[in-house]
Formats: structure tokens, sequence, C-alpha cells
């Protein structure tokens, strides 16, 4: 049953998932003060939408916090730039080694701009550990069917991956 | 090889930095002092919203057919409109008026349609053949659309909801999208309206002619001036062909009563209405309910 928004305890909910929200967006947007910039604007849409509050508000939450990842990611930003700012490469890692994996992330983002949204979104929310029953209630999916679209979204991703970069690095 | 591993391997490199960790504080006061200013313009938003409500409810009331209250679309049926002004147009100057759709009453005055100016900025015309056809003829997916032009979720659906499957499905090669014309007997301009898209669509100016007639429905349907409207997005000498296919009401009346007889023939009940193969979508149309529907059947 839905809950009324009346006792919808938004603090609560804010602390709950803020956190994994944020992470959610910085898987696709890279930089983390722009993830933390775009997750406080999800929790600002769902403040502003009394009706989304209750019982889904995870779902809406998710769902907008991704779509909003993904358009940011469309919209040309220079990760690259907001990365080198952000943060360090990891000390065990020689500069090659930054360099590649760097690459590999920019590659990646750039395969999930292209796919479809909904399977982008799957991909993005599934590896950020959502459960099936989760991912079927942020996208408004039937639950049976999203092990199937899962699938899909991730032939999808590797058709693409390897159309745009080739079998020779990672394409095994 | 394991594609499932294979993709979350690739995926597996976005995890944020172990080390990086958001602040749900700092970020739940900045969220309150942006909400700060928000507030104290609460209570002045509240009343002019309550204001703005009363009288978008009162125009609605007058203006809009109970048969489109409901959210999804204009239905067949509800109460019956007859009693107001007959979907007649007269195009003037010129000679006697033309009668383009016979009149429930002969008491009931006519709509005057007025001759518009030239227009000031007039579109380049489109190839005359399938102008309400659009997308790849070997599409998997053949979808019709049927809408009104009169039908205010009709005008939502197409100015915002057919651009994105247009792009998604029409542009890419999945589905061949066919436009039908399904004007409601209570809307009293709307065939007169489709019966002006199909003429324009015969100079080559159909979807010029739609969209305008979309965007512009309030102000056509409140005024009757279709014709001013269309001239808009027409050039001149194109427009009296228009004018004249609209008052013969002969190839253009044809298009638009095979549509109709086809939306009848299909069970069609309200509009907007979207089928894909004959299959019925909706009557939810939001792009992701489209989305939900179409994606199985363009990738079998």
């Amino acid at each position: 049953m839905e809950i009324q928004a009346d006792s919808f305890d938004f603090e609560a909910f804010f602390h709950a998932h803020y956190e994994r929200i944020a992470r959610v967006i910085a898987r696709v947007v890279g930089d983390h003060s722009r993830a933390e910039d775009l997750a406080s604007e999800a929790f600002w849409k769902l403040w502003r939408t009394p009706q989304a509050q209750g019982e889904s508000a995870g779902g809406w939450l998710y769902r907008t916090a991704v779509r909003m990842g993904l358009n940011d990611l469309r919209s040309g930003r220079r990760r690259l730039r907001y990365e080198a700012l952000a943060d360090d490469p990891p000390s065990q890692l020689t500069p090659e080694e930054a360099h590649a994996a760097e690459e590999e992330r920019e590659q990646v983002r750039q395969i999930l701009a292209v796919l479809r949204d909904r399977q982008a979104e799957l991909l993005i929310l599934r590896s950020s550990g959502l459960s099936y029953d989760e991912l079927a209630a942020a996208l408004e999916l039937n639950p049976a069917s999203v092990g199937t679209l899962i699938a899909r979204a991730q032939q999808a991703f590797r058709k693409e991956y390897i159309k745009q970069y080739g079998t020779r690095r990672n394409g095994r | 090889m394991d594609v499932n591993r294979w993709v979350d391997e690739r995926l597996s490199s976005l995890d944020p930095s172990g080390d990086w960790q958001p602040d749900s504080s700092a970020a739940l006061a900045r969220l309150r002092r942006r909400d700060a200013p928000t507030r104290r313009r609460w209570w002045l938003w509240a009343a002019l919203s309550a204001t703005a409500a009363a009288v978008c409810a009162a125009v609605l009331l007058v203006s809009t057919p109970s048969a489109c209250a409901n959210p999804l679309g204009c239905s067949t049926t509800g109460p019956s409109e007859h009693a107001r002004p007959a979907p007649t147009a007269v195009v003037t100057p010129g000679p006697a008026p033309v009668r383009i759709a016979p009149a429930p009453a002969a008491v009931l005055a006519p709509a005057p349609v007025r001759i518009a100016p030239a227009p000031a900025a007039v579109v380049t015309p489109a190839p005359k053949t399938s102008f309400k056809e659009s997308g790849s003829a070997t599409a998997p997916v053949t979808c019709e659309l049927y809408t009104d032009y009169e039908c205010p979720h009709c005008a939502t659906f197409f100015l915002e909801t057919m651009p994105r499957v247009a792009a998604r499905y029409v542009e890419t090669g999945k589905v061949r999208l066919i436009h039908r014309d399904f004007p409601l007997a209570r809307h009293r301009y709307a065939r007169l309206a489709a019966l002006y898209a199909d003429a324009a669509g015969e100079e080559g100016y159909y979807r010029a002619v739609a969209n305008r007639l979309f965007r512009t429905q309030a102000v056509w349907s409140a005024d009757g001036d279709i014709d001013g409207q269309v001239a808009k997005v027409v050039p001149a000498a194109a427009m009296e062909k228009v004018r004249a296919q609209v008052r013969d009401d002969s190839s253009a009346g044809h298009a638009v009563a095979a549509d109709e007889a086809q939306g009848r023939e299909k069970h069609i009940d309200r509009t907007p209405a979207l089928l894909c193969n004959g299959q019925a979508i909706g009557p939810d149309l939001s792009f992701s309910r489209i989305e939900a529907s179409l994606d199985p059947m363009v990738m079998r």
C-alpha cells in the first residue's frame, strides 16, 4: 500500500540513500563533486514531487538519479578533466597503468552513453548492486523479465564495445 | 565466452574509489539552504497557484469537451456536442460559403474561416508521395497513429512523445509509422483541420501543417480560423490549391474518410491511439510504455 506523503520521513530517507545514490551517479559521470551535485539535485526533485514520496520513493529516486547521470554523460562534460582534478591515481598503479585504467573507464562510459536508455540504466544499476526486484521497482519493469532484459543489455553493450574498440584488448 | 562476466568486468572499472565518502549531512544542509527561499515564497506561491488553478479549471470546464476529460485521451463516446455550431467552413472573400461537413441543424451559425495574409516564413515542401507515412518500408514493425487535431491529448502526444518515438524507432529504420486521421464527431473543427492537413500534404506541407495545427490547437479550436494557421506555414500559391481541395472535399476528404474507416474497422475508441503490428499500445501512451511495447517487437 502506498504510504501517504505526510508520513514520509524525508530526512531519514535522505541519510539512508544519499551515499548510494551519489555512488551510482559517480559511476556514470566519473567526477565525485559532480556526482554529489547531481545526487542533491535528484533529492531536490524528490522533495518537490510529493507524489513520488512514499513506498516507491526508492525506485523513483534511483531511476531519476541514473537518468540524470546519463544525461550529464551525454551532454559531453569533460569528465577526464574533472577526474584528474578530483582524484589522484591510486598509489599502487604506475602512471601507465593509471592511464590505461582511465582509458578503460572512459571507453565504458562512451558505450553506456550510446546504448538505449533502458539498457544503460539496467547495466548501471545492476553493477551498482541493485537486486532484480529493486531493478524492477526502479525501472518499472516486470520482475520476471529483468533477467532477460539484463542479458540483452549485456549483449548490446559487448556488441557496441567491440564495434568501437575491437577485440584486440578487451574483447576476448 | 561468458558475456555476463565480461560486461561485469568492464563495468567494475567504474567503481568509485573506496576512500571517497559522500557526506550526507553536508548535502542535506545544502538542500535545506536551497529550500529556505522557497519556503519564504511558499505562501505567496500557494495563493497565486490556487487562483490560477481556479481560473484554469473554469476555462477547462468551458472549453474542454467532457469526452477529453480522461487523462489518457479523447473518447469516441460521451455526451454529444451537436448543439454547438456546425463544423462548417466559409472561405471569405469568395463565392458562396462552402460546406465542408453536414451541419446537424440548419439554424446553427457557421464558423467563419478567414483567409490569412501571406506567410512571413514558409517551409520547404516535402515530397508529395506517402506524406502520411514515415520510416523504412521494410521496417519490422508498422505502427498506425490515430489522432484528432482538436484532441488536447493528441496535441501533447504528437508534439512531445512522437519526436522521441520517431528518433528512436522511425529514423533508425525499426518502425514504419502511418499517421491516420480520426476526427471525433464531437470536435467541431477536427475534420476540417484534417482536411487542411491532408490537402497541404498533397502539396508537400503535411508535416509542417500537422505540427502547426497541433501547436496552435487552442487558438483555432476557439476561433475556427484553421485557414489562417495553415497559411502561416504554406506559401500563397500552394495555399490556394489547399483551399481549393478543402472546398471540393475531394481527395483530402477521401483520405480522411479512408482513415476513419480504418479506425472504425480496428475498433479505435479514443484518440490518440497507437497500433503496432495490429496490436493496440496503451491506453497509457507515455514514452516508457511505448518503449516497453516496441522494444520486444523490434528485437524479434
